[in-house]
């Protein structure tokens, strides 16, 4: 399973996004359209850590890193293959 | 749980004792004596251009989005009383008094959400605090809260949109905050809603009558002799930009 799958299936099971997991699109903003809201953010945060096995800094959550599920499948693939260290 | 400050005091103790043991019970009360005397917050100033956006996000259902103004008191009052001030209920007939303005999230007439801003024209007290002087089209934000039964509802996105819809609608184009840097989940959610950092400013309250910032030395306000009765008044105000 992709990461854009796999965070795409966590924040439509786990943080009761009402509608079907297909409709949270990569490029959806997650705040703004209501997906996640501040406690869901630091649910996803935990998730995505302990998911790929990485730590993420406190200023790291960030739109560029978290602002879509397209935004964090990049920032997964930058801290695996050790382009960007936290 | 009994009204007054004592009662309430006795039963978050009594709540604690039963979960902590006597001794951590002891710890809680005076930490809590002790953050009465002293204690230091480290306010992240944010701010949000307001930009026309597409189709605001729908209201879930049974939430309808007001002003402040247009709803009824009492529910503004006990929705108030329930979430923060217990002990000064009044405080937004105070608001309404300085001319701040805001917006309500109601379900069936129970205000479940509210924001107030305060523009260049009737100021903040918060804003000598932390350095910020509104220009014209400049709004302060403050008090942002929605009841936690609303959470699983999606309440929230969709009643900030209509603060950014309802600010821009009347004529502001930024929208200044502020929350505790240490308030990880609430930075990060503003952070991605958009709001960009002015830096922060360490706040240290003594006695709860006085707060020392790199802005100057305030006094708590009384309301005497001008000026709105809440946050503090300036005795020696630095005023740098933050």
């Amino acid at each position: 399973m992709s990461v854009e799958e796999t965070i795409r299936e966590f924040v439509a099971s786990e943080l009761s996004w009402p509608g079907a997991a297909a409709a949270l699109s990569d490029d959806l903003p997650l705040i703004p359209s209501g997906a996640v809201d501040s406690l869901g953010l630091v649910q996803l945060v935990s998730f995505v850590e302990s998911a790929y096995g990485i730590r993420i800094g406190l200023e790291e959550v960030v739109p560029r890193n978290f602002g879509t599920i397209a935004a964090i499948a990049r920032f997964v693939e930058r801290r695996r293959t050790g382009s960007e260290l936290p | 749980m009994t009204g007054s400050p004592l009662g309430r005091a006795r039963a978050q103790a009594e709540a604690v004792a039963h979960k902590r043991g006597p001794f951590g019970a002891a710890v809680w009360l005076a930490g809590r004596a002790a953050s009465r005397l002293y204690r230091c917050e480290r306010h992240l100033l944010i701010v949000q251009p307001l930009e026309p956006r597409g189709e605001p996000l729908p209201p879930p259902e049974g939430i309808e989005h007001r002003r402040i103004g247009e709803c009824a008191p009492e529910a503004v009052l006990a929705f108030s009383r329930r979430h923060r001030f217990p002990r000064r209920s009044l405080r937004p007939v105070r608001y309404a008094l300085e001319r701040y303005d805001g917006l309500a999230a109601v379900r069936d007439g129970r205000v479940v959400a509210a924001y107030w801003w305060a523009g260049a024209a009737a100021p903040h007290p918060d804003l000598a605090l932390h350095g910020l002087e509104l220009e014209e089209g400049d709004a302060y934000g403050f008090w942002l809260f929605v009841a936690d039964e609303e959470r699983p509802r999606r309440t929230a996105a969709a009643f900030l949109d209509a603060v950014t819809q309802e600010a821009h609608a009347q004529g502001f184009r930024r929208l200044f905050g502020f929350v505790l840097e240490s308030n990880l989940p609430a930075r990060w959610f503003f952070s991605l809603a958009g709001y960009g950092s002015l830096g922060c400013v360490p706040v240290r309250f003594v006695l709860g009558l006085a707060a020392f910032a790199p802005t100057g030395l305030f006094v708590r306000r009384t309301g005497r002799g001008g000026g709105p009765p809440f946050g503090y008044r300036p005795l020696l105000n630095y005023r740098p930009s933050p």
